[in-house]
This record gives structure tokens, C-alpha cells and sequence, in this order.
């Protein structure tokens, strides 16, 4: 068997890592995180998807040319429609470590642009 | 129903009247003086003239009955005209003209239906577009896609490339985001290997913490997780040490958390990953009657032979907008099959600026191994490799780039110094096509010792 006899250090970064978790989960801005009960998404069918807050044009626009410049070239805002770029944002976002209103802001420009 | 403006309608009808009174009166002049006689000689019968008559009557109580229900409308129209200029009434057969101004041209019945079919369908289509729109779930495809030639110094050119990697993207609400890239690509035999770069659930926690869990890109450095795509990367190799088994880790399977650190308005930014996962595994090779090692392979192993977690991550800041500074690293246990655990542990820096036409980048990773007493390779073994790259964007849409990495890795064959300069066209900024030559140093006699041309047409979608 190829164990240490010690616990393995890394054991021990895990349980303080999903501790941390916990506590980061809850939001800084004090709203606390709860997923939708099955109720209320059904509520609709056509109902709109949740915004949290809505994103700044001008802001994103800046942050465009910064954030998404310095690992690619910038595509054009028509290169896609707006819940393509939806997604594409949400996973740049995870990717580049944007904060949310980051995003919502890009998403905002890319919205109104393409 | 009907609309009719009240001015149209009393011409329309005035007219009708003067009309019909001057054909009632006609035939009843020349009934009555020629007895069935008309002016011209010719004969009219009895029952002609009654028929005549009888069509006259009946064109007279229709215009009493048009009459009549233009006085009930004129005396509601007014307020609805005033806003829609507009005034409805009923679809009898006397309503033949639909028209909202008398200097509009009439419209008949057909084409008003015509119309009013072709408003509903606009209508219809209209709503089916905002219903997209607002649905809770996105899908979307993206990816990447590239075809390419490799020639070596004194050997054959040969096209050498054939790569599809789509990535899937499946969005809900602004919670979760499943994502995963597979890698489809032409082998040298005539297969198609396949491979899946990485799969993740992600939940979006809140504006600054993602919670991700799957195979997912190793977070430590740049080039892994966020350059290598063919139409990101600016040439048509990776770095030396920084392709599949090189010196910097490729994959892990586990949890990760990454996101965005607070820095308030200013234009400060920081960024931040930690991960645990089963963490990689030792490849030996032996050679005569001696094993070595041979590499540390990290593909994102869904076992963990050794149990022994890795945790690791990278920090990220950006001081100022176009620079971002990364420090990453990982630390763990790893094994050769059969033995003890020995220590594994990662470092890397990293940093891209962008400055006018200029884009500049660089990443040092090493991996190290302890040593293990007892082992069939007792010794540590450590690999390293770095580089920088600087580009520049040219008039009519071409771009240049230089790049230099240098790989020192205990095993000869792989240990390289490398040179690369290349030319860029960019038909839109995902679609390039590039040319490039490497000058490479290593193993003299070896592969990794030969320079080489190289082209490739990268198209990210």
C-alpha cells in the first residue's frame, strides 16, 4: 500500500478550505444565498430569469477593452446574440475571476452593442 | 370589424346618393315617357323596368341604412379620431374601404385581411423571440478549431493538424454553468483521438465565489487554463514544458473555488483559485536495468492510486488596467506505483501586459519531487520551464511575435531551449492564420533538437 504513516498535509488544508466555503458563501453585500425553491421557479414558465443588479454600459465597456484584451484578441459585440453572450460572460467570468458586477457590466456593453 | 374614418365614409356616400337618385330618376323618365320604349328605339319589357326598380329601392333603404349608422358613429368617432384617427364600425357588406385618413389610398377588403394575417404573424413571432429571451436556461456552443503543417529541417513537411475542440455551455438563471470542452484530433495512425479537456459544474455562490466540481484546467499558471486554445495562443505551438506532460500541471480532478477579491471602485483588480484534487500521478521508464523518471503526469485522474490529495491555487492582481501579476502553487503527496508517498510540490509566477499595440507575457512553473528512501528512484527529481513572449500588432491586420522558452527537465529528451518567431494574419480576431519557425536546442540528434516550420489556420467560434 502506498501510504504514509502520517496524515497527508493536504488532508488537513481540505477541512479548513471547505470551512472557508461556508463563510465565503454568504454574500458580501449580507444577502444570504438560498437557492430557488422548485415552487417558485415554476411560477412562470416565461417568467424572466433573476437579475440581481443590472449592469453598467459604460463601465463595461471599459472593462471590455481591459479584462477580455489580456488573454485574447476582442471579439466583436455582433459576434453573438445576447444569451450567448450570456453564457460566454458567466464563463469568462469564471475563467478570469471577474466579480459579478464585473460581468453584469460587460454583459451590459455586449448586450447593447451587438 | 371595420374601421372607416367619418370624413371618407360621408364623401363615399354623398356620392352613392347623387348617384343612385340620377339612375332612379333616368329610368323614370324614360319609363314614363316612352311607355317601354327607350330613347335610342330599343324595347323595354315590363319586368326589366320592375327589376330596375326594385334595385333602385333597394339601393335606397341600404343608403338610409349607411346613413344611419354614420350619424350613430360620427357621434362616438370624435375622442377615438382624436388619438387613433380611426373610426370602427361594423363588417357588413357595405363596408368595402378601410382607410384612416381620406387622402390615404382605400384598401379593400382582401388586402385589409392580407394585412391583418401578416400583423398577427409578425405579432406571433415577435413574442416567440422575447420568449427565448427570457428563458431560464442558456445553452450555448463555443470552441475552437485548427488545421496545420510541420516541416523539420531536412525532413518532410507534413500536415500535422486536425483539431476540433467544442466547449458546451449550459446556463441556469445566474446559478450554475455547466461547462466542458472535448478534444477531438486527427492521429498520426488515421484515429481520432479523443479526449475531454475538462468538465465542471460550476455554482455561481455569490458576485465573488464560484464553487466548481469536475475535471477542470489546472488553475496554476496562465498558459493552461487561459492560452492555450489555437486561435489564444499567438503560435502554433506551446511553450516548451507547457504542453500535455510538460513541467506545468495540465488538469486535476476535484473541487475548486475561484472568483473575484473585493478591491472597491478603484480600477484595482484581484483575483484568486484554490483547488483540492487526486493530483497527478509519476511516470518512471526503465532503461536497461535502471528506472528513472520520467515525467509527472496530470491529465485529471479520476483515481487517486496514492491517496493523497492535492491542494493548490494562484492569486492574481492587477494593479493597474492591462497588467496582471500571478503567483501560483500546489502542494500535495505523489507516488510510483506500488510505494510510499513523497512529497510533490508546484510553484509558478505569471504576468501579461497589454501597452499600446504591445502585448507582452511570461510564466515560470516548476514541479518538484522528494526524494524516498528506499525507492526504486530514491533521488528528488525536479522540473522547470519558463517563458516570455512579446507580440505586436501590425498594419492590415497582421501581427508579429517572438517567444522564448526554456524547459529544464532532468530527462535529456525533453529539456529544451526554444526560440519561435512568427507572422500572423488575423481575417477577424478568432480567425488567424500564422507562420512560424522554431529554433530549437536540445538532445543533439534527438527531436526536441530540430528546427521546424509551421503553419496553422485557428478559428475560435
Amino acid at each position: 500500500m502506498r501510504r504514509n504513516s502520517i496524515i497527508p498535509i493536504s488532508t488537513l488544508i481540505i477541512a479548513p478550505l471547505l470551512s472557508a466555503m461556508i463563510f465565503i458563501i454568504t454574500p458580501v453585500d449580507g444577502r444570504a444565498f438560498e437557492m430557488q425553491a422548485a415552487t417558485e421557479n415554476t411560477k412562470s414558465e416565461n417568467a424572466a430569469p433573476e437579475k440581481s443588479q443590472e449592469g453598467d454600459f459604460a463601465r463595461g465597456a471599459k472593462l471590455w477593452a481591459d479584462r477580455c484584451g489580456s488573454c485574447h484578441n476582442i471579439r466583436d459585440p455582433k459576434d453573438l446574440t445576447d444569451s450567448e453572450w450570456e453564457a460566454t460572460v458567466t464563463h469568462m467570468r469564471i475563467r478570469a475571476g471577474l466579480s459579478g458586477q464585473d460581468a453584469r457590466d460587460i454583459l451590459a456593453f455586449l448586450q447593447k452593442s451587438n | 370589424m371595420y374601421e372607416i374614418s367619418a370624413k371618407s365614409s360621408s364623401i363615399s356616400l354623398t356620392k352613392a346618393l347623387m348617384l343612385s337618385t340620377a339612375m332612379a330618376l333616368s329610368l323614370s323618365s324614360v319609363a314614363l315617357a316612352n311607355g317601354q320604349e327607350d330613347v335610342d328605339g330599343a324595347t323595354v319589357s315590363v319586368e326589366e323596368y320592375q327589376a330596375l326598380k326594385s334595385e333602385i329601392e333597394i339601393m335606397r333603404a341600404e343608403i338610409a341604412e349607411m346613413k344611419k349608422l354614420i350619424k350613430e358613429q360620427q357621434k362616438t368617432a370624435p375622442a377615438k379620431s382624436a388619438v387613433n384617427n380611426v373610426v370602427p364600425i361594423n363588417s357588413g357588406s357595405q363596408a368595402r374601404t378601410v382607410s384612416t385618413t381620406a387622402q390615404e389610398p382605400q384598401v379593400t377588403k382582401e388586402e385589409f385581411q392580407k394585412l391583418k394575417k401578416q400583423v398577427r404573424k409578425i405579432d406571433k413571432t415577435a413574442k416567440s423571440a422575447e420568449e427565448w429571451k427570457n428563458t431560464n436556461s442558456t445553452v450555448h456552443l463555443s470552441g475552437y478549431a485548427s488545421a496545420g503543417y510541420a516541416s523539420n529541417d531536412g525532413g518532410d513537411g507534413r500536415f500535422n493538424q486536425a483539431q476540433f475542440a467544442p466547449i458546451f455551455h449550459y446556463q441556469y438563471k445566474d446559478r450554475v454553468l455547466l461547462e466542458a470542452e472535448l478534444e477531438f484530433e486527427a492521429g498520426e495512425d488515421g484515429s481520432t483521438e479523443i479526449g475531454m479537456e475538462y468538465l465542471t459544474i460550476d455554482l455561481l455562490l455569490n458576485d465573488y465565489v464560484t464553487l466548481i466540481a469536475g475535471k477542470f484546467l489546472s488553475p496554476v499558471g496562465q498558459f493552461r487554463q487561459n492560452g492555450h486554445p489555437s486561435w489564444i495562443n499567438k503560435l502554433p505551438s506551446a511553450p516548451s514544458g507547457f504542453g500535455h506532460d510538460g513541467a506545468a500541471p495540465s488538469a486535476e480532478m476535484g473541487l475548486q473555488l475561484r472568483g473575484a477579491i473585493p478591491m472597491g471602485d478603484s480600477d484595482m483588480r484581484a483575483n484568486y483559485a484554490v483547488y483540492v484534487g487526486n493530483g497527478p500521478e509519476l511516470e518512471t521508464i526503465t532503461v536497461g536495468t535502471e528506472t528513472e523518471i520520467h515525467g509527472i503526469s496530470s491529465e485529471g485522474f479520476a483515481a487517486d492510486e496514492n491517496n493523497g490529495k492535492v491542494v493548490g491555487g494562484r492569486v492574481g492582481f492587477i494593479p493597474v488596467p492591462k497588467l496582471e501579476m500571478g503567483v501560483s502553487g500546489a502542494t500535495g503527496d505523489i507516488a510510483i506505483m506500488g510505494e510510499d508517498n513523497r512529497s510533490y510540490n508546484v510553484l509558478g509566477a505569471d504576468f501579461t501586459y497589454q501597452v499600446d499595440k504591445f502585448d507582452f507575457r511570461g510564466e515560470y512553473i516548476q514541479q518538484e519531487v522528494g526524494s524516498l528512501v528506499g525507492s526504486i528512484v530514491p533521488d528528488a527529481w525536479k522540473t522547470s520551464t519558463w517563458y516570455v513572449q512579446g507580440s505586436r500588432k501590425l498594419p492590415n491586420n497582421f501581427e508579429g511575435v517572438v517567444r522564448y522558452s526554456d524547459f529544464d527537465s532532468p530527462d535529456p529528451d525533453q529539456a529544451q531551449k526554444q526560440w519561435a518567431i512568427g507572422l500572423n494574419y488575423l481575417f477577424a480576431p478568432q480567425v488567424i492564420a500564422k507562420i512560424a519557425y522554431e529554433v530549437n536546442d536540445g538532445l543533439s540528434g534527438a527531436a526536441n533538437d530540430e528546427n521546424r516550420w509551421m503553419a496553422q489556420l485557428a478559428y475560435g467560434f
